[in-house]
């Protein structure tokens, strides 16, 4: 036991280099960093970032915490071995002692490789699989969706709704009811971003970008550029409420449209 | 001399020695990274307490609103003011003496005498434009519409009205709050152009409008008419302090 562990000094070792002492520093550093990154990553996103008031704010929620999860341990191998090798391993500098030989070559090692190659692509095709999924649950649309016509321009915001003569630059939602942005600039490319929803996409002059979600919780939230688009970039911004589909309809008959027009537009989502 | 007896000295073996590639010399080069980095640290924090207490500064300085007593508006007394504004062709004039937009490009559109204006919180804002420029059509309808001013209205040469011509404006004063203060403070003015021709003729048309003003703070104008140049109108004027944007300060 004590010679497996304590090779003679100066002797060959024939071992891979994941059973001698660094690589057993290497596996207690690596799997200590391990338990602590996943805990943090399970833990501190939902304290560090925002409540989001939309699926597409849970969406990103889970998949930050996911792909945290998932990278956790290449990333604590990684510091593992730089850590190790730092500290236990790092010539002096001396010009009186001369760096010692090298180790066993990876190269050639066949388990190694296979275990980084199967590893790493087992992880790129699961995290893939989870953002095309997420993606496409994103992109599907929904039977029912609101429209909003969104249009950027320096450096205000406008929101629209077809079907009503209604444009403000307060963005309205009813709660539990799908979106759909229909999105585009009047002048230069601007950003939109709900903060609080979790998503955003470009704002483009002579283009429409689409952009879905469905708000799910009641309150304010803010509608920011996330594009540098000028001298008021900083300032571009606009209140943002979701509410309940009779506060909707009566906002809308607020702003102008009628009874029926308010009644058949906000109605949809109470239906749902 | 000591510095040869240093050089000369024989240089003990092992971990430790004082040779030039030795412990010592590699402390001399962390200490000077960390000089560098204290001074790089040093110069970017001084730069940031000189730039924190910097506040714009308006070409032409702030125009205080003019007190002229109270007036009662939903049943609320309030103090009301007044600030007169002015819109121009070019920034190449004088208002009472005071250049436009002092050092500023002379062939772009500005307001005047000023970009920069001072109000009391919650008082009731009268404001008289004298509108010189032309104008054409305005890239989002919406803003040819009056929003926020009392009772949603301006007056244009006396005409009280809701809404101007989206193919006749010249530009439009729309103000706003800012996060973190009212944000849901919204003043839209639109201003209807001189006759085709008359611009910079010295003839002006008169828009006068009144809005409540909000809590203390700081709030941003700017023009949503494309006035500019280059990218669809938003450059030059557009894309620069002190021409079509300013701040309003409530106190």
């Amino acid at each position: 036991m004590s010679s497996e562990a304590h090779p003679p000094a100066g002797g060959p070792t024939l071992r891979p280099p994941f059973l001698t002492r660094p690589a057993g520093k290497v596996c207690v550093v690596w799997l200590l960093l391990t338990a602590i990154g996943i805990t943090v990553g399970l833990v501190a996103p939902r304290r560090l970032l925002p409540g989001f008031d939309a699926t597409t704010g849970t969406d990103v929620l889970r998949t930050v915490v996911f792909f945290t999860v998932l990278a956790t341990p290449v990333a604590g191998f990684v510091y593992a071995v730089a850590a190790i090798s730092l500290m236990g391993r790092r010539h002096p500098g001396s010009a009186d002692e001369p760096p010692p030989e090298d180790g066993a070559p990876l190269r050639g090692n066949r388990s190694a490789t296979v275990v980084w190659l199967v590893v790493s692509s087992a992880l790129v095709v699961v995290m893939l699989v989870w953002g095309v999924a997420v993606w496409s649950n994103q992109q599907s649309s929904a039977p029912g969706a609101l429209r909003v016509r969104v249009t950027g321009q320096q450096w205000l915001w406008t929101f629209a709704y077809p079907g009503t003569s209604v444009q403000s630059r307060t963005l309205v939602l009813p709660v539990d009811r799908p979106v759909l942005f229909e999105v585009t600039s009047l002048d230069v490319t601007h950003g939109f971003w709900p903060v609080d929803l979790g998503t955003q996409v470009d704002a483009n002059p002579n283009e429409v970008t689409v952009l879905r979600t469905t708000p799910d919780r009641l309150g304010r939230f803010e509608v920011r550029c996330s594009q540098i688009c000028g001298l008021y970039h900083s300032l571009m911004d606009a209140p943002g409420v979701v509410v309940t589909p009779s506060a909707f309809s009566r906002w809308l008959q607020s702003e102008g449209a009628s009874v029926a027009t308010a009644g058949r537009v906000a109605r949809v989502g109470a239906d749902r | 001399m000591p510095t040869s007896d240093r050089t000369d000295a024989p240089t003990p073996p092992g971990r430790g020695g004082a040779s030039p590639a030795g412990p010592g010399r590699r402390w001399s080069g962390v200490a000077g990274l960390a000089a560098t980095a204290a001074v790089i640290a040093a110069l970017i924090l001084g730069a940031g307490v000189l730039l924190h207490g910097q506040t714009y500064q308006a070409p032409s300085g702030t125009q205080v609103a003019r007190r002229l007593g109270a007036v009662t508006v939903d049943g609320m007394t309030l103090p009301h003011v007044l600030l007169h504004l002015a819109t121009y062709p070019d920034a190449s004039g004088t208002v009472n003496g005071t250049p436009i937009h002092p050092g500023g490009n002379p062939s772009w559109p500005a307001y005047g005498p000023t970009d920069d204006f001072e109000v009391p919180a919650h008082a009731l804002v009268t404001v008289d434009i004298k509108q010189y420029d032309g104008g054409g059509t305005i890239t989002n309808p919406w803003f040819a519409t009056v929003r926020g001013t009392v009772g949603g209205v301006m007056t244009v040469d006396g005409r009280s009205v809701r809404s101007i011509n989206p193919n006749q404006v010249a530009h439009t004063f729309t103000l706003r709050g800012l996060p973190g203060g009212e944000q849901g403070f919204f003043l839209n003015v639109p201003l209807p152009d001189v006759a085709t021709g008359y611009a910079d003729s010295g003839k002006y048309r008169s828009v006068v409008f009144s809005f409540v003003s909000g809590a203390t703070g700081l709030y941003v104008w700017n023009c949503e008419f494309p006035c500019g140049s280059m990218v669809t109108g938003f450059g030059g004027a557009m894309g620069a302090l002190g021409y079509m944007s300013g701040f309003v300060r409530v106190v």
